[in-house]
């Protein structure tokens, strides 16, 4: 059963995984009548989130498991199951695929075996499913995180809904995505741990996103492309339409045989990988922070025409650090931008002390950004937007000195509103230096979800941030090469009907 | 400049039907790649300029066969097997006459013998105008498919590593980009008062080779890898001086 046809439309697809997403029936295999395994606590997660619709323990013997009617196998369950969640262990998998025919919307399975068995394991949970007209997620996978269907597989995941989909390899990094990224403000259409996509793989979830109006932004963990050709005629045709945020693993050149030629000698995984990013408008990361980074500049930054030179504004209170960030910027290709006449003639009109400048960068200390309860913020960052328009801004804010003015009344909402921005505040982005004790880590965690409320992308450290944007707007030149490219040229309109 | 090598006037189909004939051939041999003459031949009905020159077998004698061509001369040794030719001295450059050439050849048939490659015959050709070296190469990426590459090209490529790589098909588009990327870019355009060379003729070799009907995008399940090291970029053209096609195992 093939989900391989590149002519479905966006609904078909949608109603495809709408089992998966918004399931109304799951059924749990491998919970016990009186333990704590991975299949009660699955349940008991269904419980806390508010799943809505039915739940069906399989067990081949209790009668009740976590406070609910169990059933010997998936035949016999009161209506066919949009979802089932099997943590039973791998001997155990095809004998409950096995009564699934025509019952089962998506089957997810946790186990994996040893390698010797695995080829032929993995071959008969496939005709199974092929068999038995359902879709399987995994083997050696961890679960589905959907807060549309109000569940999900890990403990402490928020379910509130938000706009970045993800399909991930590893059931361990799709968890780091799910908390890391939550704490960053992050929040998921859904997350799908695919562990070794024996039947849905990356090119299916990626359809499916692509297809999901929910979904603004998506995110792809991947070891095994699987579908390399399919995978590249989605990107393709997508031509970054929606942006697709890539990180893959097993990239570098380790364990490669030799290669014949020069070309192969230089040409490895990772150069195919940068090849396909560049060519189809695909953003592609090394890191898991830079993953999660540019899922945030995609989500809250909108791509526009690529200049010729990229001036950036650097406000906030910083000494060395704004002497450092200066030298980031220039090593990533940016320029510093340059206040206009009519920049200069604002800023004139602002009292300061003798001694503070507001020539970029914009450095000024706390003492000074606490002027006028701290609106003066919002003067500058307001001239900064209306007379120089700087590529992007950067607001560097060294808080254990910020929050040593907390208690002055208005201070701090002043200047969070000011640096927040309030509307046509183009490439706006926060950084929110902490000395990462556990007072000022704590306001930056609350700091940040207000930003993430606001849609302003939020960093840790002023470089890591210059490199995201260094990113980003790689990204955006991308899309512009792809508007020439696609201008009237039979070639590229031939790979688009391909 | 320099002459397509190989007799065959080609066009569409016919032109196809030759390729796949070729790389048929040389599989049926049990080589592991077109030997260096035949890469040309090859090349040449691509489009891709190559030096005039003639192909001896084993035993011939250059006496009276280079008369078609302009001194100095270039003498390769030519093998199905991986070579680097240079390195075991399987080339030899600068010689006026055919009596040089056959002095050179029983030279060269010494030092092949040594490194225990097997010996096709050899590649006499006119030596190239000199100009900007350009590696264009192609390799097969086990997920993502046949990829070309393009980079400064001569004997220190992989030393260098000044390359751009795109996954086949590529699109004109792609191979300005791929230009574009390179260190040596702003050489190929022109620099410290020497004439561009001939870009066009670069994005045209890029799409024969790697555009949607180029030979490595048509080819990819025989061709493993390929390289074209160096071609040579003149204001008045790009000339392929050497090049190595590896074939995949075990294709008929």
């Amino acid at each position: 059963m093939s989900v391989t046809e590149l002519h479905r439309t966006d609904e078909d697809i949608r109603r495809a995984f709408r089992p998966l997403i918004e399931p109304r029936a799951i059924a749990v295999a491998g919970a016990s009548a009186r333990g704590v395994s991975a299949g009660n606590r699955f349940i008991r997660l269904l419980h806390e989130t508010g799943f809505a619709g039915s739940v069906y323990p399989i067990h081949p013997t209790a009668d009740t498991i976590e406070g609910l009617a169990a059933y010997p196998d998936l035949g016999v369950t009161p209506e066919p199951v949009d979802y089932a969640y099997l943590t039973v262990p791998a001997e155990r998998v095809a004998d409950v695929l096995g009564k699934a025919a025509g019952r089962l919307g998506f089957a997810q399975v946790m186990a994996s075996t040893d390698p010797a068995r695995q080829a032929a394991w993995e071959e008969e949970l496939r005709s199974l499913a092929a068999q038995g007209g359902f879709r399987l997620l995994g083997p050696n996978c961890m679960g589905t995180h959907s807060p549309r269907g109000r569940f999900t597989f890990m403990e402490g995941a928020s379910t509130e809904p938000g706009a970045v989909g993800i399909a991930c390899q590893s059931g361990g990094l799709g968890m780091d995505i799910l908390r890391r990224g939550q704490n960053l403000g992050l929040r998921f259409s859904g997350l799908v741990t695919i562990g070794n996509s024996i039947d849905l793989d990356p090119s299916d979830l990626l359809e499916f996103y692509l297809a999901d109006p929910d979904t603004r932004v998506v995110g792809l963990y991947i070891e095994d492309v699987k579908d390399g050709q399919r995978f590249q005629k989605l990107l393709r045709r997508n031509h970054g339409r929606k942006p697709v945020v890539l990180l893959v693993g097993g990239i570098t050149g380790l364990g490669r045989a030799a290669a014949a030629s020069h070309t192969g000698a230089m040409g490895g995984s990772a150069q195919a990988w940068q090849a396909l990013a560049r060519q189809c408008g695909a953003v592609l990361t090394e890191t898991l922070d830079g993953f999660l980074d540019m899922l945030q500049l995609c989500l809250w930054l909108t791509p526009r025409s690529a200049a010729a030179t990229a001036g950036v504004t650097l406000f906030g209170n910083g000494g060395g650090a704004s002497v450092l960030a200066t030298d980031a910027l220039d090593r990533a290709g940016f320029e510093l931008a340059a206040p206009t006449t009519e920049a200069r003639r604002e800023f004139a009109r602002i009292d300061l002390p003798p001694g503070a400048s507001l020539a970029n960068p914009i450095d000024l200390p706390a003492s000074v950004l606490k002027q006028e309860d701290g609106r003066v913020t919002a003067r500058i960052l307001d001239i900064n937007s209306r007379f120089i328009a700087p590529y992007a801004t950067i607001v560097h804010l060294n808080l254990p000195v910020i929050m040593g003015y907390r208690h002055l009344p208005d201070f701090l909402p002043n200047l969070m509103d000011a640096v927040f921005g309030s509307g046509g505040a183009a490439n706006r982005i926060l950084v929110l230096r902490s000395d990462r004790s556990e007072e000022v880590d704590a306001w930056r965690r609350t700091i940040r979800a207000a930003a993430a409320e606001r849609g302003v992308p939020s960093f840790d450290e002023i470089p890591q941030a210059v490199q995201a944007l260094a990113a980003f707007r790689d990204f955006e030149a991308t899309l512009c090469h792809q508007q020439d490219s696609r201008a009237g040229s039979p070639i590229t309109d031939r790979e688009a009907r391909a | 400049m320099s002459a397509r090598a190989g007799d065959i006037s080609a066009s569409g189909d016919g032109m196809d039907d030759a390729i796949a004939r070729q790389l048929g051939a040389v599989a049926q041999f049990g080589d592991t790649a077109l030997d260096e003459a035949a890469a040309k031949t090859l090349l040449a009905k691509l489009g891709i300029a190559v030096p005039r020159g003639i192909r001896l077998d084993t035993g011939e004698s250059p006496v009276g066969r280079l008369d078609g061509l302009r001194p100095p001369f270039a003498l390769k040794a030519l093998s199905g097997a991986a070579l680097h030719k240079s390195d075991i001295g399987a080339v030899r450059l600068g010689l006026q006459d055919a009596a040089e050439v056959a002095v050179a050849i029983s030279g060269i048939a010494e030092r092949v013998a040594e490194s225990g490659s097997p010996l096709n015959g050899y590649l006499i050709e006119e030596i190239a105008a000199p100009g900007v070296e350009i590696v264009i190469g192609g390799t097969t990426d086990a997920q993502l498919g046949p990829m070309l590459m393009l980079g400064a090209g001569g004997v220190f490529a992989e030393i260098l590593q000044d390359v751009s790589f795109r996954l086949c098909p590529i699109g004109r588009a792609d191979a300005a980009q791929m230009l574009d990327e390179l260190k040596i870019a702003p050489i190929l355009r022109g620099a410290r008062g020497r004439p561009a060379v001939d870009l066009q003729a670069i994005a045209d070799a890029l799409l024969a080779l790697g555009g949607p009907e180029g030979f490595f995008t048509r080819y990819r399940t025989r061709v493993a890898e390929f390289d074209l090291n160096p071609l040579i970029a003149r204001p008045d053209g790009l000339v392929a001086v050497d090049a190595r096609i590896v074939l995949t195992e075990g294709q008929p």
